[in-house]
């Protein structure tokens, strides 16, 4: 058996606010709503060498502006080198980039007429990590992740086709290059 | 129109519950929660407008606090997103463990700040503010959920608030500002009422604590009202069309509803409404104030559930319960604490054919169309009374040997010259440690009726050697001899010995309950009787008629 | 010109160097065939053709800005005896005289190599030679029967051996080298085509879709090392006859023209890629000689055809038995001479048999081989196999496995001989111009 002393008017006010916050409470604790995105987990993704695969994670930055403004913060305040700037504009090919320490360019394949070989030049300078992805964001904020191969000679370079989806973000000057 | 907040049984919308469930869902590489139940619990509160003491915006307050000292150990804004989001796994240790490495790497960049062992104390012109290693988990917790809150919708405005502030501690003269830490936590405050009122409707729950309170007001007067196990049941049964449809939400909705009074009657009475949730808001929990009797109205508001303790910190590297057989009975237990002293029955239904209701609607869930089996409906799974009975009475030998494995544990730590100390907090304050000598919890026990005096030195060593075999018996992780030495292990058997004599104190006082309703066989005619009620209204909820579609329900 | 198909050997199994191409970029690749994966080994590669890093570079240099593209046709995932085959395919590109082909069936010579190549051109050992013939041998055996020739070139030594001891399918030539010079120069692969320094000779050695007037690299002499007396010494079995007979193998054409390798389509590759005129005036000290090659001059003796013994040993926790029936491969240790006539003496728990390898190189010649028992017995056909009756036109390798008998004592003696010929033999008389060489070889139980 439980007895209560009737509290007058404000105390009853009090209780019910005090009974609304106890259900809030376990109403949040129980779940019954799908999760959404945590800074957390866009942060780990962010700043992954090689995320796993997260398809809701992706498909909310699809989404979201917010979020992809988020994500591309996370990125560029980890990001070892920003290359921002677009050091000649070309008519047909892809201008080259720089940065402090470092420039990234693209030079079509004298092989394969179908291949480009995209160089980053790096000099190493203060003891810089070597970047492990290059993040090319667009316009609409939406970041397009490369893994990199090793640096060799302060050099990282490697082989894209025609068709590759990195050669239209390097072309397009609006695009923020940042390597991590 | 039914809004989405009814369609959820939750003042929270979606949005809100979604913006929750990210961080309570949130895991570390290994699969581990990366946020404890407490914290969790913690947040909830602070988010529904509860957990912040006299002044709900003090979490905000201390956060930005955080946000200085890390700022002041070089943390520029890659470094404090690193501290706040990048955890794996976010431990009063871990928090220590980030800030050392800063503190390593660069020191302090401005005067003011402090390393403690319990934590970073800041001093704004003599007024000294200290933010405890303990208190950190709770802290980036809420850190995440105001930087993913609203779709991130926030975030942005989140850092820029934390740059003004930052800036102007910069250019304060002793290297901290306190007003501008106050305008920063101000305007974390003020983002959070505006989440709160969009997303928070507040009299989503008055309905529910208006229908408890008018069927009470019917059995008593306008001074006095009161209830047994049996209005309970009596309610649900009146009620179960709607808000009040499970038997076990009716149940929590009166734990809460006499939680709720009993904070309004204590907070008149002039008391501290919660003793134990302010304690928690400045992280330092002692699991000994959790040796109080169930018997106080103000009991209930104090009530929390000290099971909770085990999942942090050093407590959580010991094994002390297993899930599924001790864990999961115990649990609901001391969830509600002295409300199930005070209405053993009740929560034997609780438990029972609460059971029961979860499974039929689960089975509703997943296959919508196919009848619920008979069985289910007229509660032939539904676990006795008496079941119930042994399976706690089993548990509390088992909680006697753990007791006893623990004593022993802090002994042996205290014969290694570590135990009773007062300022170890190897978790960094997560738990005041201040007595938990192996005498304390003797005496803890003593208390508890299981020596009826003082002992003697026989009966002593006789209490050692029982409790050095209780040890050895109990195979589990963290009970090996050898690492007994280790100030963390100390430390996680001085806080499970504190959740241990709480535990067994509610577990002892309910078997005693269910002794007293099983006299003359009373159990065993109780679930007969409470089978048959059940099984009525659960064939009203979920029984297949011709004018109805179940699956409307 | 020669039409080479250059493989590497490896573990992995044969892979092919099929283009050699330059690009515009700061770093050397190694790329899957045509395709835009560069593999991992690219860094080591780039090392080995790098300015003051490698042997390429120094051998074939100085080169315009920009790095080089190989193509291969299978991954190479780790170490570094793709090196030997890499070099010589750079020098096939640079010489202008030969081509690579990507199509086997186009080649002329097959050349298999595996083998460090250092700054200075010495071959480096790189084990794993049963390993890598193993992965081979698929390969090998379907080629052995084409046109092209076949060669298994391996550093001199350990690995020489290894190669030699191994049961490959016959009529495969398998040389051992300790330096690029003396390879190339018995491949008549002129080593540093661009040496003369004319703007018509600077071009850079890559394919090119227009013959260029690169001037005829000076031959360096056929010295191939072929580790003679070493080889008899330390660990051989090796004889060889005195002077090598006057039939050449097939061996691409003397002169040096700029060819093209397998062409791409002309809109993709540029005709030429210009070759900054060197800025080093002195010849040698772009392309200094290996200090081994001045010491091979002059050619050496001819080494073919020759003979070996190797001892069959059933491998450790094996029995004779289970080699007798073909259930394991025996374990073979050649055995070395002890004078100019005799082997030495064999014996030891797991000796289960010999093996008699008769090698008469590339060119085909009538050979016949007898052997005759001097004491005990050996089980299996003590008559040579039926290439070797001296009747008609033979080449490459030929294995005449013999068996000891099981549980019986006592040495076992026997003397081999083999006699060579322009023309066919009869019963084993030595004509005129032939050579015969008879050894003997006792085995103890």
């Amino acid at each position: 058996m439980i007895e209560i002393e009737m509290p007058d008017e404000a105390g009853m006010t009090a209780a019910r606010q005090h009974f609304a916050r106890l259900s809030e409470t376990r109403a949040l604790l129980d779940g019954g709503a799908d999760a959404g995105i945590s800074a957390g987990r866009l942060y780990a993704h962010a700043m992954a060498a090689a995320p796993m695969p997260d398809a809701a994670l992706e498909a909310a930055l699809e989404q979201n502006l917010a979020l992809r403004r988020t994500y591309r913060d996370f990125v560029a305040a980890g990001a070892i080198y920003r290359l921002g700037e677009v050091i000649a504009a070309s008519t047909d090919g892809i201008p080259p980039r720089r940065g402090v320490g470092c420039r990234i360019s693209v030079t079509a394949s004298q092989a394969e007429a179908d291949q480009f070989i995209v160089i980053l030049e790096l000099d190493g300078g203060g003891g810089a990590a070597t970047p492990a992805v290059l993040v090319l964001c667009d316009q609409s904020d939406r970041c397009h992740r490369f893994p990199l191969p090793s640096a060799h000679r302060g050099v990282i370079q490697f082989i894209v086709q025609a068709d590759d989806p990195i050669l239209p973000l390097l072309r397009d000057p609006g695009t923020e290059a940042l390597l991590r | 129109m039914m809004s989405e907040q009814h369609l959820l049984g939750s003042g929270a919308d979606g949005q809100f519950l979604g913006d929750f469930r990210a961080l309570a869902e949130a895991t570390s590489i290994a699969g581990a929660a990366k946020y404890s139940p407490l914290v969790l619990r913690r947040l909830a509160l602070f988010l529904v407008g509860y957990g912040g003491g006299r002044n709900r915006d003090a979490p905000l307050f201390e956060l930005c606090h955080l946000v200085n000292i890390v700022d002041a150990l070089g943390g520029d804004l890659a470094g404090r997103w690193q501290f706040f989001l990048g955890a794996d796994r976010v431990t009063g240790a871990q928090c220590r463990g980030e800030l050392a490495h800063l503190h390593d790497a660069s020191g302090w960049l401005r005067d003011g700040f402090e390393w403690r062992d319990d934590g970073v104390a800041i001093d704004y012109d003599g007024d000294e503010f200290v933010v405890t290693f303990g208190r950190m988990p709770f802290l980036l917790a809420l850190y995440e959920f105001l930087a993913s809150m609203d779709d991130f919708a926030h975030h942005g405005t989140l850092n820029d608030a934390i740059d003004r502030m930052l800036a102007k501690n910069a250019e304060a003269a002793g290297g901290t500002h306190m007003r501008a830490v106050q305008d920063g936590a101000n305007g974390l405050a003020a983002a959070m009422r505006q989440y709160r009122g969009r997303h928070l409707e507040q009299g989503m729950h008055d309905d529910a604590f208006m229908a408890i309170l008018n069927y009470l007001r019917q059995r008593g007067d306008d001074s006095r009202v009161s209830f047994a196990d049996e209005d309970i049941l009596q309610f649900w049964c009146l009620h179960n069309r709607g808000d009040f449809r499970t038997y076990r939400r009716t149940y929590q909705r009166f734990a809460d509803f006499t939680a709720a009074m009993a904070a309004t009657q204590a907070r008149r009475l002039g008391e501290t409404a919660a003793r134990l949730g302010n304690d928690w808001e400045s992280g330092e929990v002692d699991p000994d104030d959790l040796h109080h009797a169930p018997a106080e109205l103000g009991d209930f508001a104090a009530w929390s559930d000290p099971l909770p303790l085990l999942d942090s910190g050093p407590a959580a590297e010991i094994k002390f319960f297993t899930g599924a057989g001790e864990r999961e009975p115990l649990a609901p237990l001391t969830e509600f604490g002295p409300f199930t002293r005070r209405l053993p029955l009740a929560f034997l239904r609780y438990v029972a054919f609460g059971s029961v209701q979860a499974a039929i609607t689960t089975a509703l869930q997943f296959h919508p169309g196919v009848a619920v089996e008979t069985d289910l409906l007229a509660c032939g799974t539904a676990e006795t009374y008496t079941t119930r009975r042994a399976l706690y009475e089993k548990l509390l030998v088992r909680l006697d040997r753990l007791r006893k494995a623990t004593y022993h544990a802090l002994n042996q730590a205290g014969g290694a010259g570590g135990a009773g100390a007062a300022d170890e907090r190897a978790d960094g304050g997560v738990i005041s440690l201040s007595a938990h000598a192996p005498e304390r919890v003797f005496e803890a026990a003593r208390r508890q009726g299981e020596l009826a005096s003082e002992p003697s030195e026989d009966q002593l060593a006789a209490l050692e050697e029982e409790a050095a075999k209780a040890f050895k018996q109990i195979a589990r992780r963290g009970f090996e001899a050898e690492d007994l030495d280790r100030d963390d292990r100390r430390e996680g058997f001085r806080i499970g010995a504190g959740v241990l004599y709480a535990v067994g104190k509610i577990l002892d006082g309910y078997i005693n309950d269910l002794k007293r309703l099983d006299r003359g066989g009373g159990l065993e005619a109780r679930f007969k009787q409470d089978t048959a009620t059940f099984a009525v209204e659960f064939d009203k909820l979920y029984g297949v008629t011709d004018d109805r579609d179940r699956n409307a329900r | 010109m020669t039409e080479f198909a250059i493989f590497a050997l490896t573990t992995g199994g044969l892979v092919q160097i099929q283009r050699i191409s330059r690009e515009r970029a700061p770093l050397s690749m190694m790329v899957l065939g045509r395709g835009s994966a560069r593999l991992p080994v690219s860094d080591r590669y780039d090392d080995f053709v790098y300015p003051g890093g490698g042997p390429v570079e120094k051998f074939f240099g100085p080169f315009p800005d920009g790095g080089f593209r190989l193509e291969v046709s299978a991954p190479i995932d780790s170490g570094d005896s793709w090196q030997l085959a890499a070099f010589m395919a750079h020098a096939v590109v640079a010489a202008g005289a030969h081509s690579l082909c990507r199509d086997v069936a186009e080649a002329e010579t097959i050349l298999c190599l595996t083998g460090t190549v250092d700054f200075d051109g010495l071959i480096g050992g790189v084990g794993h030679i049963p390993e890598k013939l193993r992965a081979a041998r698929e390969d090998l055996t379907a080629w052995q029967s084409g046109a092209a020739s076949l060669m298994i070139i391996a550093p001199s030594g350990d690995d020489h051996e290894r190669l030699l001891a191994n049961e490959t399918p016959s009529g495969l030539t398998m040389l051992g080298a300790e330096n690029v010079g003396d390879l190339c120069a018995e491949l008549e692969i002129p080593l540093g085509a661009v040496e003369v320094e004319t703007p018509e000779t600077t071009e850079a050695p890559i394919e090119d879709d227009t013959p260029g007037d690169q001037a005829e690299a000076p031959k360096r002499g056929r010295a191939l090392e072929w580790s003679l007396m070493a080889l008899v010494l330390i660990a051989g079995a090796f004889v060889f006859f005195s002077k090598r007979d006057g039939t050449a193998p097939a061996k691409p054409p003397s002169a040096t023209v700029q060819l093209k390798l397998t062409p791409a389509p002309a809109a993709k590759v540029p005709a030429v890629v210009p070759t900054p005129k060197p800025e080093a005036k002195n010849p040698e000290a772009v392309k200094p000689e290996p200090a081994k090659l001045e010491q091979k001059q002059p050619p050496l003796e001819p080494k073919m055809p020759r003979l070996s013994v190797f001892e069959r040993h059933a491998p450790v926790g094996h029995a004779c038995t289970e080699v007798y029936f073909d259930k394991i491969e025996p374990e073979l240790r050649p055995v070395p001479l002890v004078t100019s006539i005799q082997f030495k003496t064999s014996q030891g728990p797991a000796l289960c048999g010999i093996l008699l390898r008769i090698e008469l190189g590339p060119n085909e010649i009538f050979a016949a081989a007898s052997l005759e028992l001097l004491a005990g017995r050996l089980v299996g056909s003590l008559r040579a196999p039926p290439d070797l009756s001296g009747r008609r036109l033979v080449k490459g390798r030929h294995d005449w496995p013999l068996d000891l008998p099981h549980r019986v004592a006592g040495p076992v003696r026997y003397r081999l001989s083999l006699t060579t010929s322009q023309t066919a033999l009869r019963k084993q008389n030595q004509p005129d111009g032939g050579k015969t060489i008879t050894l003997v070889h006792e085995v103890l139980r």
